[in-house]
């Protein structure tokens, strides 16, 4: 099973939107697909889906061209949708029906993942000894209710390729946790998941390879680890007792971040932190944290994106 | 083109069962019902109250009367009705009839009238009834009592020529008449045009039409800008084909609009055997509250009734189609009726095509050629044809040709429908224009997108 997303592209009038998007997914885990607002994500993964004709390009999954409308996909929009006005269960087991799964199996997923999700008391009306409490519609439930119900939606027709737009933003912390531990689950199940996000410390916990998008382009892809071994440890903090900004000036080093937890500081390879660090000890003062790592994804997304968005 | 509408079934259903169980629509429903339980008991109440009143004794206690006809009647005469017989009726007063109004006028709780009878400046009678400002009589009972005094005067000034009873009643019997054509071979047939009660049911299924296309459309329209603005609709088109949301969406419209008028349908069924429970033997039947209703029912054939429905299905899918489009060129519920501008408008100008021939029919003469444009024209036939069909105003073969017309214009409708429908239900932004539709199926882009 593969998923190969080969030079997509979308106009709209003069402007192209996605500009030749290709990547790879050969074996199951997760694929982030990051960038600004505005910078063709969405527009992307719509393509995918098809829901959005391409103006060049092709999606292959498993050796023939994708259609969404005859395989098993699971979707999160990245804006939430459900039926402000129904019953909650009704529009599920609807989803599920439409991906084809009898609405016995659709209801039991839906007690599963109601459970799992914490959502049971909006799905399920209380019964009093005179009265069975009205079901819950869509517009009843918090934001974050919400989001949980249009996941289980997603997930219920248990599907090869999921894909989530956006899937933690508005979640607060109990929550966040709460969807990562299922996206957790569904990698563990040998599923691929597509994910776009703003949270790169999320997309640093999941997955493997990423492309960065800018303004429609391609401005960084591939493997996460060999990209930031390709950058090097280059992030160095230094904390002392002392003042030492005269060795900075003296190895014409810049400050990036100077905070009580230490001093961050740019090089431009190891060799060079190497030889900060021995000037240090050198001048006896008194080191209290010293540090070098690889840059964050953060950082990379900053450096990429960041200036041209300025 | 059937995995074209693949999965409509449970589109339908879907809609179907969740707009069912909304609240709003149990309760137009339920107000539906009880409009049309209550109807026949509420007009057989209103008839026996204007009967018994125009029966019933009258409240005028004297009238004066001035007659400057010099036709010598004599207005005792009034009081051998039963309703007159306590009035005085004074018709050789002293004082004259300009100090009569004056003093009638200065009268409170006055139930006296004057009634002059004279010649106009053409030589036609004229009758003044007239009553004081703050008298006690309503205008029912004038109005009553000058239907009375008419009828008497037109009696008495037969027999003033020395006419006897006999021949006064010959020659202000009631007249029918029948409005007949001859045909090309020469026989006299019914006419074309139509009279009042054939007016009044040719409007009123008119409007029955209006109402079952307009709210359909507009239920239909609704329900597509909801799944938009919710952005439900990027779930569906990954689950569902656009056509088989259009398809499923629009068979639960027209069924949930069949359902509520089947729910006035029961309603005057029960509505008769209601007013049989309350009004008992004196109850009236329907055919007595709504006058030709026995004529019209006596000429229906099955196959007329089959055309009819058939007529009407056809139309509220036609613009249901229109309906459906409309909605899908809008993104946000806000923006509704700027989107529903050409269903709203083509419904509009269908509707007030078959009102405004209808009306002419009754004022005037209309020419066969604008009766049969409006026939056949498939905006105004779902409109015109089963009223003129019912009223046997049309044949079965021209209600066939136009429904065959009707037919053919929704096969192409859909078809059109169909093609920007896939494009229109994914667009997100301003409300789309007809020639915004255009140029999205020419594979166009628009002026709005990538700005």
């Amino acid at each position: 099973m593969s998923l190969i997303v080969k030079n997509l592209v979308k106009k709209y009038g003069d402007k192209t939107v996605v500009d030749h998007l290709s990547f790879t997914m050969e074996k199951p885990g997760v694929y982030a697909l990051l960038g600004t607002n505005g910078a063709g994500k969405s527009t992307s993964i719509r393509m995918i889906l098809g829901m959005l004709a391409k103006d060049e390009g092709e999606v292959i999954w498993e050796d023939k061209p994708m259609d969404a409308l005859n395989m098993n996909i699971g979707y999160l929009a990245e804006e939430r949708g459900l039926y402000p006005k129904y019953s909650i269960m009704d529009q599920l087991v609807y989803f599920a029906e439409l991906k084809g799964v009898p609405v016995a199996t659709a209801k039991e997923r839906i007690a599963y993942w109601a459970e799992k999700l914490q959502v049971e008391e909006y799905l399920y009306p209380k019964k009093t000894k005179n009265k069975k409490e009205k079901e819950k519609t869509a517009d009843q439930l918090s934001k974050g209710n919400q989001q949980k119900i249009q996941l289980m939606a997603a997930l219920l027709s248990d599907p090869n390729l999921i894909i989530l737009d956006e899937p933690l933003s508005g979640l607060d912390p109990v929550n966040t946790d709460l969807f990562k531990g299922i996206i957790r689950e569904e990698i563990e199940k040998g599923k691929y998941l597509i994910m776009s996000s703003h949270q790169m410390a999320t997309i640093e916990e999941f997955c493997e390879d990423i492309t960065i998008l800018n303004r429609g382009k391609v401005v960084l892809q591939g493997n996460l680890n060999t990209i930031k071994k390709n950058y090097g440890r280059v992030n160095m903090i230094v904390k002392c007792d002392e003042d030492f900004t005269d060795i900075i000036e003296k190895h014409n080093l810049t400050v990036v971040n100077d905070s009580p937890d230490g001093t961050q500081i740019k090089v431009n390879e190891e060799a060079q932190a190497h030889k900060f660090l021995e000037d240090l000890l050198k001048s006896g003062k008194n080191v209290v944290r010293f540090e070098l790592r690889e840059p964050s994804l953060h950082e990379i997304f900053i450096e990429k994106v960041g200036d041209s968005n300025e | 083109m059937n995995s074209s509408i693949h999965g409509w079934k449970k589109v339908f259903m879907f809609s179907f069962l969740q707009e069912s169980k909304q609240k709003s629509y149990h309760i137009l429903v339920a107000l539906m019902f009880i409009i049309a339980l209550v109807s026949v008991p509420i007009m057989s109440y209103v008839n026996s109250d204007e009967k018994k009143e125009k029966s019933e004794e009258t409240k005028i206690t004297k009238i004066w009367v001035y007659d400057e006809t010099g036709l010598g009647i004599d207005y005792s005469k009034l009081t051998a009705d039963e309703k007159y017989k306590s009035v005085n009726v004074v018709s050789d007063s002293d004082i004259s009839y300009e100090k009569m109004i004056k003093k009638l006028e200065k009268s409170k709780n006055s139930t006296e009238v004057t009634a002059k009878v004279a010649f106009d400046e053409d030589g036609f009678f004229v009758m003044d009834i007239a009553k004081s400002p703050k008298s006690n009589l309503s205008i029912m009972n004038i109005s009553d009592f000058a239907d009375d005094f008419r009828e008497f005067f037109k009696k008495e000034k037969i027999s003033a020529l020395n006419v006897t009873e006999e021949q006064v009643d010959y020659l202000t019997q009631k007249i029918d008449y029948n409005i007949l054509d001859i045909s090309e071979k020469g026989e006299i047939i019914e006419g074309e045009g139509l009279n009042m009660n054939e007016y009044n049911y040719v409007y009123g299924l008119l409007i029955i039409a209006t109402i079952m296309i307009s709210f359909s459309g507009q239920k239909l329209a609704t329900s597509i800008i909801n799944e938009k603005s919710t952005r439900v609709i990027e779930y569906l088109t990954i689950n569902v084909k656009p056509l088989a949301l259009l398809v499923g969406k629009l068979l639960a419209s027209i069924l949930l609009v069949f359902i509520q008028f089947l729910a006035i349908g029961i309603g005057a069924l029960l509505s008769v055997a209601l007013n049989r429970v309350i009004f008992g033997d004196e109850a009236q039947s329907l055919s007595e509250l709504l006058s030709g209703l026995k004529d019209i029912l006596a000429g229906l054939s099955p196959a007329s009734v089959l055309i009819v429905l058939i007529m009407l299905l056809c139309g509220i899918i036609f613009y249901d189609l229109i309906a459906g489009l409309a909605g899908s060129t809008v993104s946000k519920l806000e923006e509704m009726n700027d989107g529903m501008t050409l269903f709203t408008g083509l419904l509009i100008v269908g509707a007030y095509i078959g009102i405004a021939l209808v009306m002419a029919e009754i004022t005037g003469n209309v020419s066969p050629l604008l009766k049969y444009i409006c026939t056949f024209l498939p905006i105004s036939a779902p409109f015109v044809v089963p009223g003129y069909l019912l009223m046997g105003k049309i044949s079965i073969v021209v209600a066939i040709l136009s429904l065959a017309i009707l037919a053919i214009a929704t096969v192409f409708m859909f078809i059109f429908t169909a093609k920007a429908f896939v494009i229109t239900i994914m667009y997100q932004g301003n409300t789309l224009k007809f020639k915004d539709i255009i140029r999205l199926l020419n594979n166009k882009q628009l002026e709005s997108e990538g700005k």
